[in-house]
């Protein structure tokens, strides 16, 4: 089965900075793969490649097929980007926003408006769906954000810390709608610090540190080349004393 | 409260503000070096314009018979031309003199004087002949003047001038002038005759001027000097906040990065948000426009001479201003949003775009300027032409042409800003808040060794000639020392530095700046010292041959110089003809303008270029072809030792030896038109020396800047 996403040789320089020397995934459909690293591992350079947002240096990157640098536009029609860097617009509501991306994803306004209704539903939004997105909780504020990165039921979707800022109820509904995404046979690339959510969520586990894959695998398999448990630990064995 | 706390906040907010050094920049900086700036040129353009008001000859057509004594006075008058037409209606045999005209309601005086009125069919014809630029004024005198002047009575004397045409209000003043004189000479006469009497009973002569201006036209002019200013800051201001909130504000909300997940092109994302500020900005000059209107119409009805005054604008006029408008707004709307999308924060926009905010002033002053009129070089000044444009249009519709011309120039500015505005938009690091230097996002740099592309130094030269047409002849024209100066420093030099810091140019890479050795330094001298005998001789000898330089040319140069009246001391000559050019031209010519062409044509494509370019600086026939053969030397120099300081080196060498020669005539037949030479010997001896410069410097092989730039692999373009 062909990946739904894909990178090789990705790499990434702002002038004579090195943010991401390379990075080789592959993402299949119904697979949570993780991605972590600390503060400038280069996750977010790496995040913005794969979403056809930022032009590699060297490298390519693939969505269903499709080339982020040759084609943009059909890439973005495939996937659902979620970062702690894209927020809502605070002068629409959330049902606005929907349209104006489903809209954007030249989705019809009947398909839309049964989209938005459904996803409302699923992620219990009906009690603010017509207020505007300034006056919503962060909670609320992040159920809207999902609900927008799935209006155009994208079969990708890029997840950097989802559930950031987030209370453990609030968290814990998000994790599950991304296991529901996985479920439904999405491919889902996931970013966060909290190790306990990607032991939680992740089929395959890819450590970045300096702009370098350190080590990937499962778990177990992570387990198994560091003799360590936790996630945490097997991080800190990998990167050494180079922190 | 307590006020120990609010300190403490307030120092803290203090030293914060005051890190911040853009706000620095704009706050305080910016006022300090901007206001003088603006007030030295300005000053300088307000000298040079009294001054050729003061020469400007107005014309006066007299209708009715003149003493002796006013047509000796109105001969004797400077800058007057006085004629009696042939046609028109014929002088009144005589005219009223009427009482001061009253206020109505409070029954004082509001003229303090007794007035008179000319034939309301001569006032018709004035009006039509100085509409059609045909007179300045019309000078009324009734035919019994001589009698009346013989009775020793009174005679009331007409002066029709429109005072909303600058032309004519300076020709009323002057008549003014003369006729107080006269009437002044024929008091004393009088007086001499009959001392007994006190001398306020004479008033030989009433002089009455009538503005020949219809109301409307009156209304019109009043209107005229408000609404384009209010109308272009309010087109401003319109697109200033949405251009700032749809990008530095998106990006600050962190709003931009989810619209860029979208799929949507960067032209349509561009796009959507120009149409949006550019919306904005037209609803805002509409709203003004309208609403101005109105006010002034209403002030105008209500003010105590409501007669005199009327404001009105039909439907036609409002829909022509805004279709004048249309490509201001795309201008503004377009410019804001390419700038203000560099910045992170809505403040840090603010401070982007406030700069450009206060630029308005230099056209709106410009514009104020009494003798600033709407023609063909106005037409293509930016901003400037539609400021002049919208105030005639308030008044008279100035010609169709001259409107198409605006607009057609507009449009022109307005699509390069969209361009730009387009262009900035495909640079993924701008939108998505990285911080990626202008010139790399314009493709204007080299990334990898900081030095200009070719465009860059293209964009320059063309802004350079056109700033030189418009600014720098005026300023040398105002005053040479100083125009010299302004015109070396700040339109060449400072742009140069500008670029260098704002695209974070590598100077040595960028403008050879480095260290010559010593043989470079020793060639550059030896050339220096005879490039004005060799060069300047065979320049001259070709030149001759092609193109013969007028001696009214030679003649102007010398006085443009000040060297005939010895107006420029030695060391202002130093100053603005020997150091200046040969630091700031050589710092945009063979610095700038080599430095971006460099290795990526032939040396000699690259010289004979960069030479041409430095001939047409010059902006003018004869002179661009000795300054481009001087410019192919100095830039071989350049060139050859890597160095810029040689290029100074010559090029001060031989300014000096040329204003010097000039100036206290060294060497007769040097300068002049005929190029009729040296003496041969001394010829030998230049020709000698100029060689052996040539020969050291053509030996030169491994200069520090030469062997970076020669050597390296991404410069030279091959790889």
């Amino acid at each position: 089965m062909e990946p739904l996403l894909e990178a090789v040789n990705l790499g990434k320089e702002y002038g004579s900075v090195e943010a991401l020397k390379r990075l080789d995934l592959h993402v299949h459909g119904g697979e949570v793969v993780g991605l972590l690293g600390p503060n400038g591992a280069g996750k977010t350079t790496s995040l913005r490649m794969l979403a056809g947002i930022l032009a590699p240096t060297h490298g390519r990157a693939a969505v269903c097929g499709f080339d982020t640098l040759r084609s943009p536009l059909d890439v973005k029609q495939r996937l659902g980007f979620l970062t702690g860097d894209t927020k809502l617009y605070k002068r629409l509501t959330p049902r606005e926003m929907l349209r104006f991306f489903g809209r954007l994803h030249e989705m019809d306004d009947s398909l839309i408006a049964e989209r938005t209704e459904r996803l409302f539903s699923h992620l219990k939004m009906e009690g603010f769906a017509d207020r505007q997105c300034g006056t919503l909780s962060t909670g609320q504020q992040q159920k809207a954000n999902i609900a927008r990165t799935l209006v155009h039921d994208p079969p990708v979707l890029i997840l950097d810390e989802p559930t950031t800022a987030l209370d453990i109820v609030t968290g814990k509904f998000i994790l599950d709608a991304i296991l529901q995404a996985k479920a439904e046979g999405r491919a889902v690339l996931f970013s966060t610090h909290v190790m306990g959510e990607a032991e939680y969520l992740c089929d395959r586990i890819i450590l970045i540190h300096r702009g370098v894959v350190k080590a990937e695998g499962s778990l177990m398999e992570l387990q198994e080349q560091t003799g360590r448990q936790a996630l945490t630990e097997i991080f800190l064995s990998l990167i050494g004393d180079d922190i | 409260m307590r006020w120990r706390i609010a300190t403490t906040i307030f120092r803290k907010e203090l030293l914060e503000t005051l890190r911040d050094r853009r706000t620095l920049l704009v706050m305080l900086l910016l006022p300090m070096v901007m206001y003088p700036l603006l007030i030295i040129a300005f000053g300088q353009v307000v000298t040079h314009q009294m001054s050729q008001m003061q020469e400007q000859k107005v014309r006066v057509w007299i209708k009715g018979p003149l003493p002796y004594g006013l047509r000796r006075q109105l001969a004797d008058a400077e800058a007057f031309e006085a004629l009696v037409p042939d046609f028109g209606p014929a002088a009144p045999e005589s005219m009223p003199i009427l009482p001061p005209k009253v206020d109505e309601e409070g029954g004082e005086a509001v003229l303090p004087f007794a007035r008179t009125q000319a034939p309301e069919e001569m006032v018709t014809w004035a009006r039509r002949m100085i509409d059609r630029s045909r007179t300045d004024a019309v000078l009324v005198v009734p035919l019994n003047i001589e009698q009346v002047l013989a009775e020793e009575g009174s005679v009331p004397i007409a002066i029709l001038y429109d005072e909303t045409v600058h032309e004519s209000r300076t020709a009323k003043n002057r008549i003014e002038d003369a006729l107080l004189v006269w009437r002044e000479a024929l008091r004393d006469e009088r007086l001499e005759r009959r001392p007994e009497l006190p001398e306020g009973f004479f008033l030989p002569v009433l002089i009455d001027s009538q503005n020949t201006a219809t109301a409307q036209k009156r209304g019109g002019f009043l209107a005229g000097r408000i609404i384009p200013l209010v109308l272009m800051v309010m087109v401003m201001l319109g697109a200033f906040y949405p251009a700032i909130d749809l990008t530095a504000g998106e990006k600050e909300r962190g709003t931009m990065q989810t619209l860029l997940t979208a799929p949507a092109r960067p032209t349509e994302i561009i796009m959507g948000k120009f149409f949006t500020v550019f919306t904005v900005a037209m609803l805002s000059a509409l709203a003004n426009l309208v609403s101005m209107a109105m006010a002034i119409a209403w002030m105008l009805r209500s003010s105590p001479r409501s007669e005199e005054f009327i404001f009105h604008v039909d439907f036609s006029t409002v829909l022509l201003v805004l279709v004048q408008l249309v490509p201001i707004a795309v201008f503004f709307s377009a410019l804001m949003l390419a700038i203000a999308v560099f910045a992170h924060s809505f403040k840090e926009a603010q401070n982007y775009l406030t700069p450009v905010y206060i630029l308005v002033i230099v056209p709106a002053a410009i514009a104020a300027l009494p003798s600033v009129r709407l023609d063909l070089a106005t037409s293509w000044a930016p901003g400037l032409n539609i400021m002049l444009l919208l105030r005639e249009m308030l008044q008279e519709p100035p010609a169709a042409w001259l409107i198409a011309m605006v607009m057609l120039a507009n449009t022109l500015y307005a699509a390069g800003a969209l361009a730009l505005a387009v262009k900035i938009f495909q640079n993924e690091q701008v939108l998505l808040g990285g911080q990626t230097p202008v010139g790399e996002v314009l493709d204007l740099v080299e990334i990898r060794h900081r030095r200009p592309r070719p465009m860059l130094a293209l964009i320059a030269f063309g802004v350079l000639l056109v700033l030189l047409y418009y600014v720098g002849s005026a300023m040398q024209e105002a005053d040479i020392f100083w125009g010299m100066l302004g015109t070396q420093w700040v339109l060449l030099f400072l742009p140069v530095a500008f670029l260098v810091r704002m695209l974070k140019l590598d100077p040595h890479l960028a403008l050879s700046i480095c260290r010559p050795r010593w043989r470079g330094v020793l060639g550059a001298v030896l050339i220096g010292m005879t490039a004005w005998a060799v060069v300047g001789h065979f320049a001259s000898w070709l030149q001759n041959m092609v193109l013969p330089v007028p001696l009214e040319f030679e003649e102007r140069m010398r006085e443009a110089l000040g060297l005939d009246d010895l107006r420029l001391m030695d060391w202002q000559l130093l100053l603005a003809f020997c150091i200046s050019p040969a630091i700031c031209e050589e710092f945009f010519f063979r610095g700038l303008i080599l430095g971006s062409l460099r290795g990526r044509l032939g040396k000699w494509t690259v010289i004979v270029f960069t030479a041409l370019m430095f001939g047409f600086f010059h902006l003018s026939i004869y002179r661009i072809f000795p300054t481009a053969v001087l410019g192919l030397v100095i830039t071989w120099v350049v060139f050859q030792t890597g160095s810029l300081w040689t290029g100074v080196l010559v090029h001060g060498i031989n300014n000096f030896i040329g204003v010097m020669a000039m100036k206290y005539n060294w060497l007769p037949g040097l300068t002049g038109a005929a190029g009729d030479g040296l003496d041969w010997r001394w010829m030998a001896v230049a020709i000698l020396v100029f060689v052996a410069g040539l020969l050291v410097i053509g030996r030169e092989e491994e200069s520090p800047c030469a062997s970076l730039q020669e050597g390296d692999p991404g410069i030279t373009g091959i790889t």
